[in-house]
Parts: structure tokens; sequence; C-alpha cells
């Protein structure tokens, strides 16, 4: 899991193109809300880096406020739904 | 009646007193509203603020926020409506007609403060008040107008009502529907469109503030609306989002800015094909919409029919200046529209006669069945090569490459050989990877020479106003 987190930390760093450094992403700090650096359209860009990054397609049941609060909460969500179906 | 009569028989009747106000914080039924607007009345009253003032309100998407805006319209309180600022370059200062700046906090001002709902109001006093009474029972709006300067445009709170009703009507707002409001309140749109008729009705309401996908997706669940009013902007979100389409919506209302077809005809499955485009402007209000039950070829490309008491009329341009054969100038007779534009003092810089026709400013064609097409702004066209061009048009033509995800084309302040300057600005569809110059190359395929711009290039995004609309006078800058 902690691979993931890594992954996502990259991708927000390199991939999202909000001028945020690698160095400033907390995996525990929030991700929404006030004081996020995150808006509307980049919520929907990380989503879509995240699906593409790591093989997926998020459900309804992924796409919360309380899968997304921070980007352990997040790889939490995309670990499961790596998790082929049957396994 | 009185917007106060109305708001009594609402608290009151079984019908709809069980109903609720909720902005995902907190939440009231009808039934509860008198009280809390007794507490705002109060504080009101304490600081000397009667109806002989007018006040400069900045609200958000809250329940503080709309129960403020019910009690200045039941005491027939003059306001100008503002969103609140979102940075220091569109920061407007207060109008020099009003005594007062009202703002409603996203949270309480501290332990000493009072309690619900006054302690999410600041007060201040406006040290630029010019002293002069107010004119009651008046809604000031700045103009959410893409190009030229903001007027601020003139409402009498009767008209907003009158504009309200035929929303009342054209939507179906019933105690039963359940309103979710992701667009600002401090809007005519949002205001006039979708909350003020929610209310009439004694419909439940949820005021989304701050809107992104994931809060509308735990929202939507939370709360089952059947109504929505959304930009498109709101829709393309969505399509990111929805993974089984929603039939639970009786109407799904996009506004704001022209929404393209092929946006339009995607994302009209994924609401139970009741998306709906509505006409309007800050100055008429709501104007036109389709009903849900037209044909999606009806709803994705014409304005639909007119509001109860709406005319509207398209002027044929002359004929040697166009080469868009019916395309005119579209001019609105509307009963509820503006009364003028005021500036920051409050003085007349227009006044619209009784029953007279407004300049929409848009270009439209009138089908042989009878709809009428919104194609462009009459403001948006350029000279090429003799030809007339609707920039619109050229947007139009190439939204439907498969590379282009967005497009906005502006004219230029230069000239070459053939006319004005056009150049589009491009935001490519994921995963493409043209460069303008392929782009280019691409246009010949579609469009007249004349038409092809000069330059294309490739965006991450469109500047977009606060409105949402796009900044086209940002883009225009960029062009030689």
């Amino acid at each position: 899991m902690e691979n993931i987190v890594e992954e996502l930390r990259h991708l927000m760093a390199e991939k999202l193109d909000r001028n945020i450094k690698l160095e400033e992403i907390d995996p525990d700090a929030p991700l929404l809300g006030d004081g996020s650096k995150l808006d509307s359209l980049a919520i929907v860009e990380l989503i879509t880096l995240s699906e593409e990054n790591f093989g997926i397609e998020f459900g309804e049941d992924d796409l919360t406020m309380e899968a997304f609060a921070n980007l352990r909460t997040l790889a939490g969500v995309i670990a499961a739904r790596r998790v082929p179906a049957g396994a | 009646m009185s917007f106060a009569n109305i708001l009594d028989q609402i608290v009151t009747s079984g019908q709809t007193r069980q109903n609720i106000l909720t902005d995902g914080q907190f939440t009231c039924t009808y039934g509860e509203v008198p009280a809390w607007l007794e507490q705002i009345e109060q504080f009101l009253a304490q600081h000397g603020i009667g109806s002989g003032v007018c006040l400069a309100v900045e609200c958000i998407n809250s329940l503080p926020s709309a129960l403020l805006l019910l009690e200045l319209l039941r005491k027939g309180t003059s306001f100008i409506l503002t969103p609140p600022a979102t940075g220091s370059s569109d920061l407007k200062p207060t109008p020099h007609f009003c005594g007062y700046r009202l703002t409603v906090e996203a949270a309480p001002a501290g332990d000493a403060a009072p309690s619900f709902p006054v302690c999410f109001l600041r007060l201040e006093s406006n040290p630029g008040y010019n002293g002069r009474p107010a004119t009651p029972e008046k809604l000031y709006l700045r103009t959410s107008g893409s190009m030229g300067a903001a007027k601020i445009v003139v409402h009498t709170h009767e008209k907003l009502l009158g504009n309200a009703r035929n929303c009342v009507e054209k939507y179906g707002f019933a105690p039963e529907s359940r309103a979710v409001i992701p667009v600002p309140l401090a809007h005519m749109y949002g205001f006039g469109a979708e909350f003020l008729p929610a209310i009439m009705a004694g419909a439940s309401i949820d005021l989304l503030d701050r809107m992104n996908l994931l809060k509308y997706l735990d929202r939507e669940r939370r709360f089952q609306p059947t109504i929505a009013f959304v930009t498109p902007a709101i829709c393309d979100m969505l399509l990111k989002g929805y993974k089984t389409p929603r039939t639970t919506y009786a109407v799904f209302v996009t506004s704001g800015q022209r929404i393209s077809e092929e946006l339009f005809r995607t994302f009209d499955p994924w609401v139970g094909g009741r998306l709906i485009n509505q006409y309007g402007s800050t100055e008429m209000g709501a104007t036109a919409a389709c009903d849900p039950d037209d044909s999606l070829d009806r709803r994705a490309t014409t304005i639909g029919r007119p509001m109860s008491g709406v005319q509207l009329r398209v002027d044929a341009l002359p004929e040697e200046a166009s080469t868009a054969p019916g395309v005119g100038e579209l001019y609105c007779q509307h009963p509820y529209g503006f009364e003028g534009y005021v500036n920051e003092h409050g003085e007349w810089l227009h006044q619209a006669a009784p029953d007279s026709w407004y300049r929409t400013g848009d270009l439209a064609t009138v089908r042989p069945d009878g709809p009428i097409i919104v194609v462009g702004r009459a403001d948006a066209s350029v000279n090429r090569s003799g030809y007339l061009v609707l920039l619109s048009d050229i947007e139009r033509i190439m939204e439907k490459l498969a590379a282009i995800g967005e497009v906005a084309v502006v004219a230029g302040q230069g000239e070459n050989q053939q006319g004005q300057r056009i150049a589009a600005f491009c935001v490519p569809r994921p995963g493409m990877l043209l460069d303008g110059a392929q782009l280019r190359q691409l246009c010949f395929d579609v469009l007249p020479q004349y038409a092809i711009p000069d330059e294309v290039r490739m965006l991450e995004a469109l500047p977009t106003l606060p409105s949402g609309k796009v900044d086209r006078q940002a883009l225009a800058a960029l062009v030689p």
C-alpha cells in the first residue's frame, strides 16, 4: 500500500500541473476542503490520472469525499480496486 | 401577493412546512424558518438598518445566506447581491448607494458571537456611502458579461417574483420537488431561476457551496434531488463521475454559457433524458427553455419556448451582410425584465422603457417549424474576405473534430489580407497529442477558406471569469 501512496505523491507532483512540490505532499493531509491545493478541476484530473496510472476504474461507491479525504484513504480504495474479482 | 404573504403560506401549510432547507451542515424545516428570520430581523434592527437603506450583500451557498435573503425580500429591503471575491483582481468596491456591507461567512465569527444564524453575519458600514436614501424593493446585480465593463442591473422584487413564478410553471417546482443548488446563490441564475422558484413552491432545497465532483455525488446520494440547475462545466464534470445513469431527475437544467451540441447529446442520457438548456440573462431573467418531454434533437439545438408572457423576435440582418441566411439579431420583450442599469453611485446609465424590446446581443435563426436557435453573440462576428463570419460557427464546427475537447475562437486586434485576425484556442481531448499547427491543418477539411483561424493555439484549459464563462477578453489580448 505504501507503494501506492508513493506513486500518488509522484502523480500529484509531476502530472497534476498545479505547481505542487513532492516534498510538500503529506499523505495524511486533507486533499479537499479549505486550504487544499486542489480545485474542482484538479480533483477530476486526479481521478483520471489514478485510473490511468493504476489501470483501474473507480466505481460509484469509490467517488466520495471520504475516499478522497487524503492520499492514504485514496490508496486504500485503489488497492481494493486492484484486486481482481474472485481473488 | 407579496413575498411576505407567499412565505407565510409556505411556512404554515401542512403540505410544505415539514420540507427542508439544508446546506449539508445545517438544516431547518420551512416551519422553523420564521424563528430564524426573526433573529436576523432583530440583528438588523439593532444596527438601525430599516428598509430605507440599501445593503451590499455578499453571500455563499449556505443556510444562513438563504435565510438572510428571505428576510430581505420579506421586508422589501433593497440590496446588491454579490458572490465572495475569489481573488484581489475581482474585488469590486462597495457601491456608493449602499450604506452597509453585509457578508455571510462560511464559519461563525467567534466564541462571543451570538447564535445561529446571526453568528455567520458580518456587518460593516460603508465609508463610501453617498448618504442617499434607498428606493425600496430593488435587487441589484452586477452583470457577468464576458465583454466590456460590468454594469449594475436593477430589478424590482415584484418582477423577480414574476420571473420565479415563470420558472415554477416551466419546470414544475412543487412541494414534492427536491432542488439541489450547486450554482452560486449570488447570481440571477441560482437565485432567480432555482432558489426563489423552489421557495415559492415550498420544495426541499439543498445548497451546495464550492461545488466539486465528489461533493456533488455525496450530496446527490443523500438528498436524492429531482431538480438540479447546473452549468455546462458541471455537466462535463459529472460525465467523469457518473457510472450509472440517474433516473430520479424530473428536470436537469443547464445555463450560463452555451452548451455544445456534443456535450448536450452525450450528457442527456446520464440524467434520464431530462436535460434542458435554459436561455436567459441577468437583465431579462429566465427567458426560454425546452420542455423535458421535447425530443433530444429539439432540446439539443433550440432554446425552446419562451416563458409565459415573453416574446422573442429575430430581426434579419441585411442580405448583403450575411452569408448565413436567416440569421438575425434576437430581441426579447419580457414582462419581468430589468428596470435598467445604474452606476456605482446609483445613477441611471440606461432605463428600460416599459414594453420595450431588449436587444439580447445574440444572433439567432428561426427554424421552419418554429423554434429558435441561438447561434452566437452579435459582437462575436468578423468580416473575412467580404463574408460575415460568426466566431461561434467556427467553434461549433471545430468542436466536432475528434481531437478537440473545448475551443474558443476570438478575433484579434490586427488585420491581415482577409480581414480581422482570428485565433482559436483549443483544449485537446485527453489522449490527443496534436499541436496547434496540425489542428489548423484539420480545419482545412471542415471550414471554408475564409473562416480558417489564422492561428490555433493549444491550452491546458480555457481561462474563465468568476461566473464560469470563458474569458474571451483575456484570450483576445493574446492575439496580435
